[in-house]
C-alpha cells in the first residue's frame, strides 16, 4: 500500500457574517503500518480533521476545500459522493467513547458481519466466518457476539471496534480519543492493541489524543496544530527532543515535568 | 425574525394578541357601545352595520357588546383558572418532588387519582353541582388540571435534582432552600412557561365547551360558548352569529399558541451548543 | 503530632445486595497538611469513597468523624462547617458548575453560602481569587461553556478555596485535561497545598500523578484500602 496524503484541508462553519474556518490548511502525510499522532489543545481542529477525513463532517460545517490521497486515487473532500464505497472499506473512523460508534440495536456479531457482507460484499456464510475469527483475535468469544453494546462493558466495546477493524482492512484507521476514560493499565493495553493492529493490516493510524504521554509512546509521526493549523510535523523522537513552536515546546515541557516531576 | 433571539417574533405576536384581546375584556364597560342585555326585538338578526358592528343576535342585542361582556368569563375566568391550577400543581409536584420516598407516594398517587377523572367531566358535574356561577367555573376548572402540572413539575424537579451541579452545591454546604431557589427552580422556568401559554388556550376552549353546554354562566349573561350553542339555530340564516364568538376563542388559542411556540423555540436553540 | 482532620472507620457500602461491595470496611486517617493519593482501576469505587467522605452519601457500614465528631450525629450548623472545611474538585467542571452564572457569581457563592465577607467585599475577595487560581480578570464575566477545561477547573478551584478549606479532595480533577493544563493545575495545587498547609487527597487512576503531588498513597482494590510504598 501506498502512502495516504491529506492535501490542504479547510473545513468552515457558515454563520451570519461570512464563513468561519475552522480547520486551515491540514495537510498530513500517513505511512502505511505507521502511527501518526495529532496533538493540540481543545478546539485546535483535531476531531472536525478526523470527521472530513472520513466523511462523517456533522451539518452545518462543511468541506471548504481539501484532496486525499488513497490507495492511488485522488478523493475531492468536498464532494460528498466522493465517500460512495470509500468509507469504512478505506477508512475507519473509531469515535470518543465507542458506545457511540456501534448501533445500539444490533448485536455485536451482526454488526460486524452486516458490514463486511455491505462493505466486502462478502457472502453471509464467509462473513460470519470471519466475524468469529475477529472476535476470537480481540479476546471475545462467540457469547460476546450474540450482545448488545450495553451490554459490555467499555473495554470490551472498544474491542469489538478493534475487531471490525480488523475484519474491515481498511487502509485508514482513525482514532479520535480511543483510551478516554481508561485506568493507566486498560490505557497501555489498548494503545498495544491499537499499534499491533495497525502494523498487522499495513494500515496508516491517525490517533488524536490528549494523552500525551501515550502518543510519545506509540506515534511514529506527530502533528502539532493550534487554531486549524498544524503548526509543527516530523517523526516522533525528533519532534520530542528538539521541538521548535513554541506550543510543541510548552507541550513538551508539561511532558517532561509530569513524567519526571521536575519544572 | 431575528437571528439572535428566535422565536421572539412568534412571543411578541402572540402576547401582543393576547394582551390586546385582555384589555379590550376589561375596558368592556368602557368600549362596549350597547348594554349586552339590552332586547331590541325590533332589530333581531340584522347583519353588521355602523350601528352594530357585529350585527344583532335573535333578541336584538348588539353582537359587538356581548362578545366583550362574554369576554370577561371566557378570556379572564379562563386565565384565572389556568394560573391557580399552575400554582397548586407546581407547589404540589416540587413538594413531592422534594419530599422523601413516602412523602413523595403519598402526593403522586393522589395526583394520579386526580388525573384519572376524565376533565371536561369532573367539571361538568361541579358546576352542575354548584348550579353554575364564575366561581364555581374557575374552581371546577382549576380542579381538572392541577394534577397534570403536579405530575409535570415534580418530573421537572427531579430531573433538575439529577444534575450534577446539584450534589456540587451540596458539597459546598449549600442549604436546601438554597438550592431550591437558585439552582432548582431556575432550571423549570422555561418548560413551565411553555406548558403554562399551552394549556391556557386548552383551558379556555374548555371553558367554551361548558358554555356551550349550557353549564357556563347563565343566561342572559353573555358567554362564548353560550353564544356559539345559540348561534347554531341561525346558521343560515344569520352566519355572523357564529363568527364572532368562534373567531374570539380563535384569535385566543392562536396567541396562547404562538406564545408558546415562541418560547419553546427560544429555549430550544438556547440548549444547543455547537463548538 | 499533627491534628486528625477526616477519619473513615470501617466504611463499607455495596449497591446491591448480590454484588460484591464497592468499599469493604475501609479504613483511612487523614491528618491536617498530608496529601494522600488513591488510585484504583476505573469504577472500582473510589469516588463512592469520595462522596462518602464529603458527607454526601451515607456508608452501609463504619463511620465517618470529622475532627474527632461523627457526622452522623452532627447538626445542621455543624454539618455547615464540616462543608467548609472539607471541599472538593470534580472531574468534569462543565457539568459540576451551574452553567447559567458567570465565573464571579460562581466564585462569589461559597462566600455567600457561608457568610465570608460581607457583599461590600466580594468582589475584592472574588479578584483575590482569581489571581490565585492564575485566571485573568477579565474571564470574571464569562460562563463555564465559553471556557476551555482547564480554565473551568480553575474557577471550580477557586470556588473550593474560596472557603479557606483545610482538606481538599480532587475527584480525578485532571483526567481529561490537555497536558499544558494538566501541568500548570499539578504546580498550581502544589504551590496552594505548601503555602497554606491544605491537606489533599487526590483521586486519580493515573499513578505518576499522584506520586507527583502526594507523598502518601493508597490503593482501593476489590473493596479493600491498601497503602502502597511511595518510592
Amino acid at each position: 500500500m501506498s502512502a495516504m496524503e491529506l492535501n490542504e484541508l479547510w473545513v468552515e462553519l457558515p454563520g451570519p457574517g461570512g464563513p468561519r474556518s475552522l480547520v486551515r490548511g491540514v495537510s498530513l502525510r500517513l505511512e502505511p503500518g505507521q502511527v501518526l499522532g495529532l496533538m493540540g489543545l481543545s478546539g485546535a481542529g483535531k476531531t472536525l480533521t478526523a470527521c472530513a477525513l472520513s466523511g462523517l463532517l456533522p451539518a452545518p460545517l462543511r468541506v471548504a476545500q481539501g484532496r486525499l490521497r488513497l490507495d492511488g486515487r485522488a478523493l475531492d473532500l468536498t464532494r460528498p459522493q466522493a465517500w460512495r464505497g470509500v468509507r469504512g472499506r478505506r477508512v475507519l473512523l473509531l469515535f470518543q467513547g465507542a458506545g457511540a460508534a456501534l448501533d445500539p440495536l444490533m448485536r455485536v456479531g451482526a454488526q460486524i458481519s452486516e458490514a463486511l457482507r455491505q462493505d466486502r460484499a462478502m457472502a453471509a456464510a464467509q462473513a460470519r466466518q470471519i466475524t468469529g475469527q475477529a472476535l476470537e483475535r480481540f479476546g471475545l468469544d462467540s457469547d460476546a457476539a450474540r450482545r448488545y453494546p450495553h451490554q459490555l462493558s467499555g473495554g470490551m466495546r472498544r474491542r469489538v471496534l478493534l475487531a471490525l477493524a480488523w475484519a474491515l482492512r481498511p487502509q485508514m484507521l482513525i482514532a479520535d480519543e480511543p483510551t478516554n476514560g481508561l485506568d493507566a493499565a486498560s490505557r497501555d493495553e489498548m494503545s498495544l492493541m491499537f499499534t499491533q493492529l495497525t502494523r498487522e493490516l499495513g494500515a496508516g493510524l491517525l490517533l488524536i489524543s490528549h494523552d500525551l504521554r501515550g502518543m510519545a509512546r506509540w506515534a511514529d509521526h506527530l502533528a502539532v496544530m493550534e487554531a486549524g493549523r498544524v503548526v509543527e510535523q516530523g517523526r516522533a523522537g525528533e519532534l520530542l527532543n528538539r521541538p521548535s513552536h513554541p506550543l510543541t515546546r510548552s507541550l513538551v515541557e508539561s511532558l517532561r515535568y509530569l513524567e519526571g516531576g521536575h519544572a | 425574525m431575528s437571528e439572535r433571539r428566535p422565536g421572539a417574533g412568534r412571543v411578541w405576536a402572540g402576547g401582543l394578541l393576547l394582551a390586546l384581546m385582555a384589555l379590550a375584556v376589561w375596558a368592556a364597560p368602557l368600549l362596549a357601545p350597547q348594554d349586552p342585555l339590552r332586547v331590541e326585538l325590533g332589530q333581531r338578526l340584522q347583519p353588521p352595520s355602523a350601528a352594530h358592528l357585529l350585527g344583532t343576535d335573535q333578541l336584538g342585542r348588539d353582537q359587538l357588546s356581548r362578545l366583550l361582556y362574554g369576554g370577561r368569563v371566557s378570556l379572564l375566568a379562563g386565565l384565572a383558572a389556568s394560573g391557580a391550577a399552575l400554582v397548586v400543581g407546581l407547589a404540589w409536584g416540587v413538594g413531592a418532588g422534594l419530599a422523601g420516598r413516602t412523602g413523595d407516594f403519598l402526593l403522586m398517587r393522589t395526583a394520579d387519582v386526580g388525573l384519572a377523572f376524565p376533565g371536561l367531566l369532573l367539571a361538568l358535574v361541579l358546576v352542575g353541582a354548584w348550579q353554575g356561577g364564575m366561581v364555581a367555573l374557575v374552581t371546577a376548572l382549576a380542579l381538572t388540571g392541577w394534577a397534570w402540572w403536579a405530575r409535570l413539575s415534580r418530573g421537572l424537579l427531579r430531573e433538575a435534582k439529577s444534575r450534577e451541579y446539584v450534589l456540587g452545591g451540596r458539597a459546598l454546604g449549600m442549604g436546601g432552600w438554597r438550592l431550591l431557589g437558585c439552582y432548582l427552580l431556575p432550571q423549570m422556568w422555561p418548560p413551565v412557561a411553555v406548558a403554562a401559554a399551552m394549556k391556557t388556550g386548552w383551558i379556555i376552549v374548555a371553558l367554551s365547551a361548558l358554555g356551550y353546554l349550557g353549564l357556563g354562566i347563565q343566561p342572559p349573561h353573555p358567554e362564548w360558548g353560550a353564544m356559539l350553542q345559540q348561534s347554531r339555530l341561525y346558521m343560515s340564516r344569520a352566519p355572523w352569529l357564529m363568527l364572532a364568538p368562534g373567531g374570539a376563542v380563535f384569535l385566543v388559542v392562536l396567541a396562547c399558541n404562538l406564545i408558546a411556540e415562541g418560547l419553546r423555540r427560544r429555549w430550544q436553540i438556547r440548549e444547543v451548543r455547537w463548538l | 503530632m499533627p491534628e486528625e482532620l477526616l477519619h473513615l472507620a470501617g466504611v463499607s457500602k455495596s449497591y446491591q445486595d448480590s454484588a460484591p461491595p464497592v468499599l469493604d470496611r475501609v479504613d483511612l486517617n487523614i491528618c491536617a497538611g498530608q496529601t494522600w493519593g488513591l488510585s484504583g482501576p476505573s469504577g472500582g469505587g473510589k469516588s463512592t469513597l469520595a462522596r462518602i467522605a464529603l458527607g454526601l452519601e451515607r456508608a452501609q457500614a463504619g463511620a465517618v468523624y470529622f475532627r474527632g465528631r461523627d457526622l452522623g450525629s452532627m447538626g445542621r450548623a455543624q454539618r455547615r462547617e464540616f462543608h467548609r472545611q472539607v471541599q472538593v474538585v470534580w472531574q468534569d467542571p462543565y457539568l459540576y458548575l451551574p452553567p447559567q452564572f458567570s465565573v464571579a457569581r460562581l466564585v462569589a457563592e461559597p462566600l455567600a453560602v457561608h457568610g465570608l465577607a460581607p457583599r461590600a467585599q466580594r468582589a475584592g475577595r472574588v479578584a483575590e481569587l482569581l489571581a490565585l487560581v492564575g485566571l485573568e480578570p477579565g474571564l470574571a464575566g464569562s460562563k463555564p461553556h465559553q471556557l476551555s477545561g482547564g480554565q473551568c477547573q480553575r474557577v471550580a478551584l477557586a470556588r473550593a478555596l474560596a472557603c479557606r478549606p483545610a482538606l481538599l479532595i480532587l475527584d480525578e480533577a485532571l483526567a481529561g485535561l490537555d497536558t499544558i493544563s494538566q501541568a500548570g493545575l499539578v504546580k498550581l495545587l502544589g504551590g496552594i497545598c505548601r503555602e497554606r498547609d491544605l491537606a489533599l487527597l487526590f483521586i486519580a487512576h493515573d499513578p505518576k500523578l499522584i506520586r507527583l503531588m502526594c507523598r502518601r498513597e493508597v490503593e482501593l482494590q476489590g473493596g479493600r484500602l491498601r497503602e502502597r510504598p511511595v518510592s
